[in-house]
């Protein structure tokens, strides 16, 4: 299982995002990833854009210990804000993924909110 | 994942006066897909009449040929109407629109052959809708779901040839700002409605860009 955890669940567009996911998989992953989008639910088939990414080579240390991935994740200034419509919502997520050797990937998401 | 999206609003025309948007619906071909449906009906029933000239078929084709010349006028007189007018123009000073301020738009149709329309009223609108389709199988489908619509106040000014009016409406800061993506859209479109006294006239519609 993959823990996200944001320092803070609004941000302003333009703004980034930042946070640390942690992991208690038994098995260690090759890489650890996370990225920052967005996505549409309700009526429509979905969209989803994601932007920038941090990443961790197990074993380099530029991220912190090899279990634990600290990210900051810069929001566009003209990305669309998160939204609640009747048969729209745009959501905005962190994701994390853990990609492991010979073994399914895994990936968690954290929402939270954008404002304009 | 990332959108190539071709419902996004047209890109206006930078000029002296303002960003320019045309009216780019597609009113004529209708009228001649109607006007040619009329000509194959009538076009039938008088190729009945030069078979042979009979009682039988004098019964049988007329009903084909009245028809069809109905067919064939109905049409024929919505697009005089759309001839008296050119496509409508928007004109705004800046681009995009943005919340929490008051648009000042320009709409401006010329008459043909010089002559000014005469247009007793305008009425003017701007409406924001969700857009979202999907897959089912092999149809695609699409719903629309209008979110908020905001009067327009339009004042008129008498120009020699032309139909002209200023619009000016507050675009409220918490309405959502237009947003396009492949299966999902937000759209802020602006209606323009001119009318006189004895018949209708075609109006102008004009998706805008609103940005935060």
């Amino acid at each position: 299982m993959i823990d996200i955890h944001l320092t803070q669940n609004q941000v302003r567009l333009g703004h980034a995002v930042s946070g640390s996911a942690t992991s208690d998989t038994d098995k260690a992953p090759d890489r650890v990833s996370a990225r920052v989008g967005w996505m549409t639910e309700g009526r429509g088939d979905r969209d989803d854009e994601y932007f920038g990414e941090a990443s961790l080579d197990v074993g380099e240390s530029e991220f912190g210990t090899p279990d634990r991935l600290d990210f900051t994740l810069q929001i566009p200034s003209d990305a669309p804000p998160s939204y609640d419509g009747k048969i729209l919502r745009i959501v905005w997520v962190v994701e994390v993924r853990l990609y492991l050797a010979w073994a399914k990937d895994i990936d968690a998401t954290a929402r939270f909110r954008v404002d304009s | 994942m990332v959108q190539v999206d071709s419902d996004r609003p047209p890109k206006p025309e930078q000029t002296i006066d303002g960003y320019v948007l045309t009216d780019r619906g597609d009113k004529v071909s209708s009228h001649l897909v109607g006007m040619l449906f009329g000509l194959v009906f009538a076009g039938g029933g008088v190729f009945v009449f030069t078979i042979e000239d009979s009682l039988f078929n004098r019964v049988f084709a007329t009903p084909f040929i009245l028809v069809g010349l109905a067919l064939f006028i109905i049409p024929l007189v919505g697009l005089w109407r759309i001839r008296r007018l050119s496509p409508g123009q928007l004109t705004a000073p800046e681009w995009p629109l943005q919340r929490g301020t008051t648009a000042r738009l320009t709409h401006r149709r010329s008459g043909h052959r010089g002559t000014g329309p005469a247009v007793d009223a305008v009425g003017a609108y701007a409406k924001v809708l969700e857009v979202a389709r999907y897959q089912q199988g092999t149809d695609t489908h699409t719903v629309t779901e209008e979110i908020a619509r905001f009067p327009i106040e339009v004042h008129v000014l008498t120009t020699p040839g032309a139909l002209v009016a200023e619009l000016r409406f507050d675009i409220p800061p918490d309405v959502p700002q237009s947003f396009h993506a492949r299966n999902n859209q937000i759209e802020w479109w602006v209606f323009v409605e001119p009318s006189t006294a004895s018949s209708a006239i075609d109006g102008s519609s004009f998706k805008v860009q609103v940005s935060r």
